[in-house]
């Protein structure tokens, strides 16, 4: 907890705050009092209006109706730049880095125009950038292009080029998205660390152990509207936060995170179909591949038997993301084989892999942003040639996650953050995959939704569908699956039945911690 | 060592090309006024195409507002000198770009082009149908200037002055705040950028130096009309120049008009038919395999990287998954 709690002077006074995109009401009579010195925590389903209300604020969006004042002045029309000058910085949950630069020149942008950009000529900006990297501990990447960073490096980029900015108050939207438990341990105390000098902190964040951690106070969206204000431990037991957002699992972990107590393990295993002894479906053998100079998988060994969820774990960076591109071809491997169902796809290309049934839901959902929900659904039975097959998957589709189908006729590029990747998830259902590939699946999920698309996955998996599982979230996978490997710096280190794993000493202090 | 090179390789070129006019013929000295007057044009796209990223289809207007200009003010009744009514017919050129660029700029990509592509063709009317201004069709005769020499050292000296410009603002708060709306407007705004006022200038700057460019040409030409000074194919020669040469980079623009120069005379000479084909099977070449320009493969030589195929092919590799 925080110095100041919630208790400070008012920094930051939102009134009435009401934006509309066409007929939807997107953030809908929203009151928020931002007190100095406060970490105040924001949660809310997948398109409940977070991202919006925070554009609102900071400017890229004008809201419909309503006032915000920043120190008692009326900002509410100044355009994005000058309240970013003000001393208002955010980062974005589907992050905007400046690709083509490094990463010292990116954060050097914030350092040159934000709060205290015109007391620096470009060369103390850059220095500036310097330091800001180290606190941050990206300094590593420092002279890195951005369009090289991983999805978690470019997260920690958005907060550096924020921080740069100087700012009294920072809106971070999902900037621990994507780490494992024991990095989110990390990241939580930077931003304690952050908070502590003396920057007021807006965080919004569906990972629970972080934002009961690390929150003064927190404020429920739902459709746009407030729910619930209030102190963690008050808004865990608040039952329409558990209805709308947290679910009865989350709830119990959300709980265990906003006393600090450590959540008992082994509560819950996989109620699916118990482990089977089918046929191995994928064969990998002495598989290796990487990108340019970089090698990144070292030789790894895995199978996958029908019928099986297995999940990969390991640290960001060691490869798991690189390891599912390879299986689905986007990055060719260099050498060892890939089997599936008895033929030989090391060679193939990455529509021959779709069509023997292996499909990829791609960390960072690779949408159409210029399609519609629906037409990005229709893409993925793009090789079914019966139209009535697809109708039918789609109803499917839309039966299993319903806010897809609230949103159908909406472009893909202007759904939020969550629902994105549940777009990304339904496109991947609608090919009717034998062997399911997913790279972060609660990546920017609210808990409600991830709890919703876990046992949607138990229940393709019954139906005879394999999965293959990537997930930050270790005991979340772990409970999820029957089988687990480990993977280190690129080569498989471990491999055992889930429950085993979840009990190992060494996995819960690395991947859960715990 | 690079740093000496940095100024040594500039000096020397510098040097060389003050002494052409001692050399070559004059046919051969109004080539190279031509090459330096493309250079200019390149460098001012490359300020709002190469560092701000809107793709400007329409900048050739404002090499004709500067010939029109320069031309009109010299014939006046105040019979302004050249490089007093060039002066004026730049800073006329920078408030057109302004007046605009202010709505136009809020257009994102091809829309933005395709909007600076009907400005052009707008000028390119005006300038038709103005007869008591402009003499309509039949255009309007210059006095004439006989040395070939004097429009060489204007070109040279504004393409020097050219580069000057583009290396401080390219260190400059300006140019950083350039890239950033090239590669993310929202970022950009985000982190305390003006977008609107960025874009507007690097657009005004672009067109001072495409009307310096339009001026020079005029003056040595003798005859402005509108169809020689509105064509398209000067907007295509200058974003070709620049690409080719590497926009978003100080040297690239000269570099790219000297190559696109050299380029189109060799496959006049060898391809007489075929020329049109045969130059834009060369600009594919460049777009796909040095997206970022020869000036990128230069900087790679400098830094001692081996270059073969295989960064051919990462540049492929490179433009086809972004």
């Amino acid at each position: 907890m925080t110095s100041q709690g919630a208790s400070g002077p008012p920094i930051l006074e939102a009134r009435g705050i009401t934006k509309r995109f066409g007929g939807l009401a997107a953030v809908s009579d929203v009151d928020l009092t931002i007190r100095q010195g406060e970490v105040l925590g924001v949660i809310g389903p997948n398109g409940a209006g977070k991202t919006t209300f925070v554009n609102c604020i900071t400017g890229l969006d004008k809201p419909t109706l309503g006032q915000i004042r920043f120190h008692g002045r009326d900002i509410t029309r100044l355009p994005a730049y000058a309240i970013g000058r003000l001393g208002i910085a955010r980062t974005f949950q589907v992050v905007k880095p400046l690709r083509q630069l490094t990463v010292t020149d990116n954060v050097a942008t914030g350092a040159m125009f934000g709060a205290r950009g015109r007391e620096r000529t470009a060369r103390e900006a850059r220095r500036r950038a310097e330091e800001v990297l180290a606190q941050v501990g990206l300094e590593h990447r420092s002279r890195t292009l951005a369009s090289d960073l991983t999805i978690p490096d470019l997260k920690r980029l958005e907060l550096a080029k924020a921080l740069a900015m100087d700012p009294e108050l920072l809106f971070l939207d999902e900037v621990m998205a994507g780490l494992n438990p024991t990095e989110v341990d990390r990241a939580m105390e930077l931003l304690r660390r952050i908070n502590r000098g003396g920057v007021t902190l807006f965080v919004i964040e569906h990972v629970m152990k972080a934002i009961m951690g690390i929150s003064d106070r927190l404020v429920v969206l739902h459709y746009g509207k407030k729910i619930a204000e209030g102190p963690p431990a008050e808004i865990v037991e608040n039952t329409s936060v558990i209805e709308a957002y947290l679910g009865e699992r989350f709830a119990r972990r959300a709980k265990a995170a906003a006393t600090g107590k450590a959540l008992a393990p082994g509560g819950e295993f996989l109620q699916a179909a118990p482990p089977p002894s089918g046929e191995t479906l994928l064969d990998v053998e002495g598989l290796s591949s990487g990108y340019g100079d970089v090698q990144v998988l070292w030789d790894v060994s895995l199978d996958v038997k029908q019928g099986e969820i297995v999940a990969l774990v390991g640290a960001n960076g060691a490869g798991k993301s690189t390891l599912l591109c390879t299986l689905s071809q986007l990055v060719r491997p260099r050498s060892g084989t890939i089997r599936f169902a008895g033929s030989n796809l090391t060679r193939a290309r990455p529509e021959q892999i779709v069509g023997a049934g292996v499909v990829h839901v791609p960390q960072g959902r690779r949408l159409f942003p210029g399609l519609t929900v629906r037409e990005n659904l229709l893409q993925g039975a793009y090789r079914s040639r019966d139209r009535k097959e697809a109708a039918e998957d789609l109803d499917w589709i839309y039966g299993l996650l319903p806010r897809l189908k609230e949103r159908s006729g909406q472009y893909a590029g202007r759904l939020s953050g969550g629902e994105q990747q549940m777009c990304a998830i339904g496109r991947g259902l609608m090919s009717r995959p034998r062997l399911l590939l997913i790279d972060e699946l609660s990546l920017g999920l609210a808990p409600l939704i991830v709890d919703h698309l876990l046992e949607l996955i138990a229940q393709i998996n019954r139906r005879g569908t394999t999965v293959l599982l990537v997930e930050q979230d270790v005991q979340v996978a772990l409970e999820h699956a029957h089988r687990g490997y480990v993977l280190e710096t690129g080569r498989i280190v471990q491999s055992s039945p889930a429950a085993q794993l979840l009990q190992d000493p060494r996995i819960r202090q690395a991947y859960l911690g715990l | 060592m690079a740093r000496a090179a940095r100024f040594a390789v500039p000096a020397v070129v510098l040097a060389i090309l003050l002494f052409v006019p001692r050399f070559v013929s004059s046919y051969k000295l109004l080539t190279a006024t031509t090459v330096l007057c493309l250079a200019l044009m390149a460098q001012g796209w490359n300020f709002i195409g190469g560092y701000a990223g809107y793709a400007a289809f329409g900048n050739v207007a404002f090499f004709g507002i500067g010939a029109y200009a320069t031309g009109l003010l010299m014939l006046s009744r105040w019979h302004l000198g050249f490089f007093p009514a060039l002066a004026a017919g730049a800073v006329l050129a920078a408030v057109v770009a302004v007046v605009v660029g202010v709505p136009v700029l809020r257009l994102k990509g091809h829309y933005f082009a395709i909007a600076t592509l009907g400005v052009a063709e707008a000028f390119r009317e005006v300038a038709a149908s103005w007869d008591s201004l402009t003499e309509g069709a039949t255009g309007i005769d210059l006095p004439v200037q006989s040395s070939g020499q004097f429009f060489y050292y204007s070109a040279l000296a504004l393409v020097a002055a050219g580069v000057a410009a583009t290396a401080l603002l390219a260190r400059s708060k300006i140019g950083a705040g350039w890239v950033a709306i090239r590669e993310d407007q929202d970022a950009a705004r985000s982190v305390g950028i003006n977008t609107t006022l960025f874009k507007v200038v690097a657009f005004a700057l672009s067109a001072v130096f495409a009307a310096c460019a339009g001026g020079i040409t005029a003056y040595q030409n003798i005859h402005v009309a509108p169809d020689d000074f509105f064509k398209i194919e000067y907007t295509l020669q200058m974003i070709i120049a620049c690409i080719i040469g590497g926009s978003g980079s100080v040297w690239g623009p000269v570099v790219g008009a000297a190559l696109y120069q050299l380029l189109s005379t060799y496959v006049w000479s060898h391809f007489l038919e075929l020329h049109p084909t045969v130059l834009g099977a060369i600009v594919i070449f460049f777009v796909i395999f040095l997206p970022r320009g020869l000036t990128d493969l230069f900087r790679r030589i400098a830094q001692g990287r081996r270059i073969g195929w295989n960064v051919l092919l990462a540049n492929v590799r490179a433009s086809r998954l972004t």
